[in-house]
């Protein structure tokens, strides 16, 4: 029989505060109890589990993947990559003749590197290999080299072999001779390579932005990331690499003037991309150039929720003579760690000046209680539509266990327990779990009559989401669907199945996803909602 | 993540795919630290280890064999590389505790690599989140810091014996938290 006393025993052996006489006991237990023995398998399973999962499993993929794609590794990498690049645009004949000259260059720059490194037994080692310099330090800001690591205050040389750390709020601006200049955002790691050119350098987390002042066509700039490599002429653009599905990591690429070059490290894909376009390279993501700004031109508007009342009723029924919004979910139940309250004047929405709130709760008995926003009611009336731009402007509230989103859902499984009868699917257009920061969830899934089927669920960083306004957004096309903050585009994919289903519109503050509710929770918590619009397509609806 | 997409992370990987090894560095990461635990390594070496198992994984990943399970070819690499560790340093019989011997016995007769095995990593993360506040502050100071539950006692103005009690209670509430979740299909 497993006995208190045994489970304090073994508790005291997996700290390691046990006697030889008390882990005999448990031995014993072990040997003449079944009982205990089991008990006992299963509790060094869970100590071995919960201390494999306390530790910064980022941090040591990180460290691996720096390992086997820096040196001897990433030069390798950086050749491929950039061989790949070249054979993919042009004709074989070029090919060789390129590849060659690319060898030619490699070796003069290793002869070159060679010659300042013998000449460093003579210079001051800044003079003899300085590449750029690192100035406009804001913040904590690191630069290491192998374990020796070093704040920097104002300013500082930095060498080939050297990493530049900023951390939390910190930014600098790395500055090279011919004046090409890489900002570097909070919280991000770049590697200077320690071979060959001083412009090959590898962002292992976080975020630059660039100003590349034309580069010698045989000796681009080139930045590499453990999905991606980019070539780089002479440009300006934006590259994050971040946990941009989690937990997986993506590079993205943002060209605002000039040309870019990308290739997946490892695959096969590699496309230009454009001024105005960006790419995404990563697991689960097709590399493609697309254009970052959403172009309204032609969108006729639809549906115009500005939100000067608010026609709401607990369950409907919308549409014609009803109301706009029924209070709780149209499908089979409501979700989270707090009910969606029936509205009543003054709680859970209000509205003054155009402007909605959502307040969340916890009433005198530690019942939380919020609101949530359909825009048809059970038997399916009210606005729906399958394709068009649907957007919303709002500020949420942030804070643990916080958990607003702005959503769409194709219609037709209306009521139905036991699942649709025609695929739907789901568009989380954004979704933000108050503990994350500035971080929105952008997801697809697809419900089948067999059951839920494929999903996509992508993490993004985004500059803001509880300081001020700001449009999300979900472009539904017939073939396509794409995903806005800002009306600037996250990311977009192939139309999932049954995407011509009619979708409606779901707006709530819900509470919990994954997070108790606790002291720390913010009480009241409220959501702005300016404005919910829907548009038509240009010369489809 | 389930084991068949290890697998299937694993075969990508052996062509080449970067962002496959990453993925299946992730994949494997708890099962890999949790394993290493369980044969004895130490807080001080685990990171070291775990990086030269991942390493030999890498290396090895040419002699994958698509159909073949993805962590018990994980566990035997582990196992070689551990050995090596001790041998280098000698530091085996140091710290080899007769309950250390006690769970390596049972390692080896096979219940513990089961329920290794069939241990549902993800969900522990997301339950983890879940527990109450002093119940998270208490794992953290057991798992993050490292601490024993006299250190933790004093910390939090507990008893050891209660510090002790608590962290059962908890390992309780986590193991049903994540049989739930994989009743309910997560893995």
């Amino acid at each position: 029989m497993v006995t208190g006393e045994f489970r304090d025993l073994v508790e005291k052996c997996l700290e390691g505060s046990a006697t030889a006489e008390e882990m005999e006991r448990v031995e014993d237990a072990v040997a003449s109890d079944p009982a205990c023995a089991a008990w006992l398998d299963g509790a060094v399973t869970l100590d071995g589990h919960l201390r494999a999962a306390t530790r910064d499993r980022s941090s040591f993929v990180l460290k691996f993947m720096e390992r086997i794609t820096h040196g001897t590794h990433r030069a390798a990498f950086a050749v491929r990559a950039v061989r790949r690049l070249r054979k993919e645009r042009v004709g074989a004949r070029r090919v060789r003749r390129r590849a060659s000259g690319f060898v030619v260059a490699l070796a003069t720059a290793a002869v070159l590197l060679a010659a300042v490194y013998v000449g460093g037994a003579f210079d001051t080692p800044e003079q003899a290999s300085t590449v750029a310099e690192l100035t406009s330090v804001r913040g904590t800001v690191n630069v290491a080299n192998g374990k020796d690591i070093r704040q920097i205050r104002r300013t500082a040389l930095v060498r080939p072999g050297h990493r530049v750390v900023t951390e939390e709020d910190a930014e600098a601006i790395l500055r090279y001779p011919d004046g090409s200049t890489l900002t570097l955002g909070e919280r991000t790691a770049l590697t200077l390579a320690d071979r060959v050119t001083a412009k090959e350098m590898m962002l292992r987390k976080g975020t630059i932005v660039a100003d590349v002042a034309p580069q010698p066509a045989d000796a681009p700039m080139s930045i590499t990331t453990t999905t991606a490599a980019m070539t780089v002429l002479g440009t300006k653009f934006t590259l994050s690499f971040d946990a941009l599905m989690s937990p997986s990591l993506a590079t993205r690429l943002e060209v605002e003037s000039g040309r870019v070059d990308i290739s997946t490290i490892g695959g096969t894909r590699s496309v230009t991309v454009a001024t105005g376009q960006y790419a995404i390279a990563g697991s689960g993501f097709e590399l493609e150039a697309r254009p970052l700004k959403l172009d309204m031109t032609g969108f006729r508007l639809t549906f115009d929720e500005e939100f000067d009342d608010l026609s709401v009723t607990s369950r409907g029924p919308n549409g014609p003579g009803g109301s706009r919004w029924i209070a709780h979910t149209p499908y089979w139940g409501d979700y989270g760690e707090a009910r969606f309250a029936d509205p009543h004047p003054g709680y859970p929405f209000t509205t003054d000046h155009g402007m909605l709130r959502i307040q969340a709760r916890r009433d005198e008995r530690g019942t939380w209680s919020t609101g949530f926003l359909s825009s048809v009611d059970t038997k399916g009336r009210g606005f729906a539509q399958a394709y068009g731009y649907f957007e919303c402007r709002m500020r949420l509230p942030g804070g643990k266990a916080t958990w607003p989103a702005f959503w769409i859902k194709g219609g037709e499984e209306l009521r139905r327990k036991d699942g649709p009868l025609r695929t739907v699917p789901v568009y989380v257009i954004a979704e933000h779990h108050g503990a994350e920061g500035n971080r929105i969830h952008t997801e697809w899934q697809v419900y089948t009559p067999e059951g839920p089927g494929p999903k996509m669920d992508v993490s993004h960083a985004v500059p803001d989401v509880t300081d001020d306004f700001h449009t999300y957004g979900c472009l539904v096309e017939p073939d396509r669907v794409s995903w806005y903050y800002d009306r600037t585009e996250l990311r977009s994919v192939p139309a999932p199945d049954g995407n011509d289903e009619p979708k409606y519109i779901l707006v709530n503050l819900a509470m919990g996803g994954g997070w108790p509710l606790d002291d720390d929770t913010p009480d009241p918590a409220h959501m702005f909602v300016d404005y919910v619009k829907v548009y038509a397509l240009p010369d489809v609806e | 993540m389930a084991h068949a997409e290890l697998e299937e992370l694993a075969v990508k990987a052996t062509g080449g795919d970067l962002a496959a090894v990453e993925e299946l560095v992730v994949g494997f990461h708890d099962h890999l630290f949790a394993f290493l635990y369980l044969l004895g390594v130490r807080d001080a070496d685990v990171d070291d280890v775990a990086q030269e198992v991942t390493v030999e994984i890498y290396r090895s990943l040419a002699r994958y064999e698509p159909d073949q399970p993805f962590l018990p070819w994980m566990r035997a690499v582990a196992r070689n590389v551990t050995s090596k560790h001790w041998r280098s340093k000698r530091r085996r019989r140091e710290h080899m505790t007769r309950f250390r011997e006690l769970v390596e016995e049972r390692l080896e007769a096979g219940p513990v690599a089961e329920a290794t095995e069939g241990f549902a990593v993800g969900a522990l993360r997301t339950c983890m989140e879940r527990l109450q506040q002093r119940q998270k502050r208490v794992l953290d100071l057991r798992y993050r810091d490292g601490m024993d539950s006299s250190r933790i006692a004093e910390t939090l103005g507990m008893t050891s014996s209660g510090v002790r009690t608590v962290l059962a209670r908890v390992r309780d509430a986590l193991k049903s938290c994540v049989e739930s979740a994989r009743g309910a299909g997560a893995t």
